[in-house]
C-alpha cells in the first residue's frame, strides 16, 4: 500500500518538469540515428540483432496468410489436385527435355569459350525460400523472406522467381532477409535488350507492373515486345536473367530521350516461392547446382 | 490513484499486438488505410498510465517499429516520442473528453505523427507525392473509440 502511494505521487512530479528535456534527449538521439543510418553502416549490426529478436512477431503476422493457405489446401478437391499433378508432370517433362539439351549446350559453350580463350562461365547456385511478409508501407516495395544469415544469405544477393528477376537482398537478419523489389522507387537494374544488345538501366516506378528505362537515346534499337535481360554490368545481378518486357516506346521530339516503359516478367506481387541466387565459381559444374537447388 | 498502475505485462501484450497488426500482410489497396496501431496503443497508455508509458517508452516502441518495417532507423521513434509528448502535456484533459472528441484528438496527433515521418523522409529524398499518406490518420481516428473501449474492457477483465 505504501509503495503504491509513493508511485502514484511520482506520476505527477517525475514526468512533469523533465518532460521537455526527455523529449529533447530522444529527439537528438533519433536525429543521430537517422543520420548514421543514412550515411554509414555502423548500425547494420544493431539492426541485425534487433530484427533477429523480432522474428517471432514477423512469424505471427504471417500466421493468417498461412492459415488461409492451409485451409485452401485442405479444401482443394481430389480431382483438382490430380489435375494439378498431371499438369505439373507434363511441365516437368518439357523442362527435363530442355535440361537434357542444356547440359550438352553448356559443355559445348565451355569448349567454345576455351577455344576463344575467354574466361569461364560463372556458375550460380540457388536456394529456394518462401515469402513471409510484405512491407506494411504501401509506398515502399520490399518483402520479407524466410532465409537469413543462418542459411548463408548476404546483402546484395539477387532474388528470382520462376519467370524472372524480383529484386535484391538489402538487409539480413539471423533467420529472415528483406528483399527490395525491382519496382521500388529507389531501385535500378542494369539491363540489356536480348534481341539487339542495347544496354539500359531499368528504374522502378513504385507500381508493380511498370519499369522505365532511363536515358535511352531516340535512335536506340528498342521495340515494343523486346525482352530485357539483366546485363550483369553492375556486378550485383547475374547476367542473362529476364527482367521485363518492353510495353511502350514513345519518341517525343521535345524530350532529349525516348520514353520507354516495360512490364516486369516476374510476378512481383504474387509469387510466394523465390530463388536466392549467388554467384559461385565451381569446377564441379551442374552436379553441385542441382544439389543446392534441392536444399 | 491506484487505478493508474497497470500491469507491465498487459502493456507489453498491447504493444506486441500492435506490432503484429502493423506488419500484417494486407492487399496493397487495403494497406493505404492501415491504421497506425502502435501510435494508438501509445496514445492509449499515455492517457491511462502516464507514469509508466511516456516519451522514452514511445521512442523505444518506435525504434522497434522502424526495425520491423525495415525503414530508416529513428523516424518512427522520433515521431512517436513527439506523439507521447503531445499527449502527456494534455492527458488530464483528454481523459475527460467524450470519445468523439478523443477521436478527433487522435486524428490530429496521428496526422502530426505521419507528417513528421513524411517530413523526415522527404529531407532524405524518399518521399511520395500527394497527401495519400495521411489516410491512416482518418482510419486511426475511426478505430480509436473501438480500440479504447476494447482495451478498457480487457483491462477490467484481467484485473
Amino acid at each position: 500500500m505504501y509503495l503504491k502511494k509513493e508511485r502514484s505521487i511520482k506520476t505527477i512530479f517525475v514526468q512533469g518538469p523533465y518532460l521537455g528535456y526527455r523529449l529533447l534527449l530522444v529527439a537528438v538521439l533519433s536525429c543521430l540515428l537517422i543520420f548514421i543510418d543514412l550515411r554509414f553502416d555502423y548500425l547494420d549490426k544493431v539492426r541485425h540483432v534487433m530484427s533477429s529478436a523480432l522474428t517471432p512477431i514477423q512469424w505471427l503476422s504471417n500466421l493468417p496468410t498461412g492459415a488461409v493457405n492451409w485451409v485452401d489446401e485442405l479444401t482443394t478437391s481430389r480431382s483438382q489436385m490430380n489435375e494439378d499433378v498431371d499438369a505439373m508432370k507434363a511441365r516437368m517433362l518439357v523442362l527435363e527435355r530442355k535440361a537434357q539439351k542444356f547440359a550438352f549446350i553448356m559443355a559445348e559453350n565451355g569448349r567454345l569459350r576455351e577455344l576463344l580463350n575467354a574466361s569461364g562461365v560463372v556458375d550460380e547456385s540457388v536456394k529456394v525460400a518462401e515469402l513471409i511478409g510484405v512491407s506494411p508501407d504501401p509506398f515502399s516495395h520490399n518483402v520479407l523472406v524466410n532465409k537469413g544469415q543462418s542459411s548463408g544469405v548476404f546483402v546484395g544477393q539477387a532474388v528470382l522467381d520462376s519467370n524472372g528477376l524480383i529484386g535484391q537482398v538489402v538487409e539480413v537478419s539471423e533467420f529472415t532477409c528483406r528483399v527490395l523489389l525491382i519496382s521500388d522507387n529507389s531501385h535500378a537494374v542494369p539491363v540489356q535488350v536480348n534481341r539487339s544488345g542495347v544496354r539500359a538501366i531499368a528504374l522502378g516506378t513504385g507500381t508493380f507492373d511498370q519499369l522505365t528505362l532511363a536515358n535511352v537515346p531516340d535512335t536506340a534499337d528498342i521495340e515494343v515486345g523486346d525482352l530485357l535481360v539483366s546485363s550483369g554490368l553492375g556486378g550485383l545481378f547475374p547476367p542473362g536473367y529476364p527482367v521485363a518486357e518492353v510495353s511502350s516506346v514513345q519518341h517525343d521530339p521535345s524530350k532529349p530521350f525516348a520514353t520507354v516503359t516495360a512490364t516486369p516478367k516476374a510476378q512481383l506481387n504474387r509469387s510466394r516461392l523465390v530463388l536466392l541466387v549467388s554467384k559461385k565459381i565451381n569446377e564441379l559444374g551442374n552436379e553441385e547446382l542441382v544439389k543446392e537447388g534441392e536444399g | 490513484m491506484v487505478a493508474n498502475r497497470a500491469s507491465v505485462f498487459f502493456i507489453t501484450i498491447c504493444f506486441i499486438t500492435a506490432f503484429i497488426f502493423s506488419v500484417l500482410v494486407l492487399p496493397n489497396a487495403v494497406s493505404f488505410f492501415r491504421p497506425e496501431w502502435v501510435a494508438i496503443v501509445v496514445i492509449y497508455w499515455v492517457i491511462k498510465a502516464p507514469s509508466q508509458v511516456g516519451v522514452v517508452v514511445a521512442w523505444t516502441a518506435g525504434l522497434l517499429l522502424d526495425v520491423l518495417e525495415g525503414g530508416l532507423l529513428g523516424v518512427n521513434a522520433l515521431s512517436l516520442a513527439i506523439v507521447a509528448y503531445l499527449i502527456l502535456t494534455m492527458h488530464q484533459r483528454i481523459k475527460l473528453f467524450p470519445l468523439i472528441q478523443q477521436s478527433f484528438t487522435v486524428f490530429l496527433v496521428v496526422g502530426i505523427h505521419l507528417m513528421i515521418g513524411h517530413f523526415i523522409l522527404s529531407i532524405v529524398g524518399d518521399s511520395v507525392p500527394g497527401i495519400i499518406y495521411l489516410i491512416p490518420a482518418i482510419s486511426s481516428a475511426i478505430l480509436w473509440p473501438f480500440a479504447a473501449l476494447f482495451i478498457d474492457k480487457l483491462a477490467i477483465k484481467l484485473r
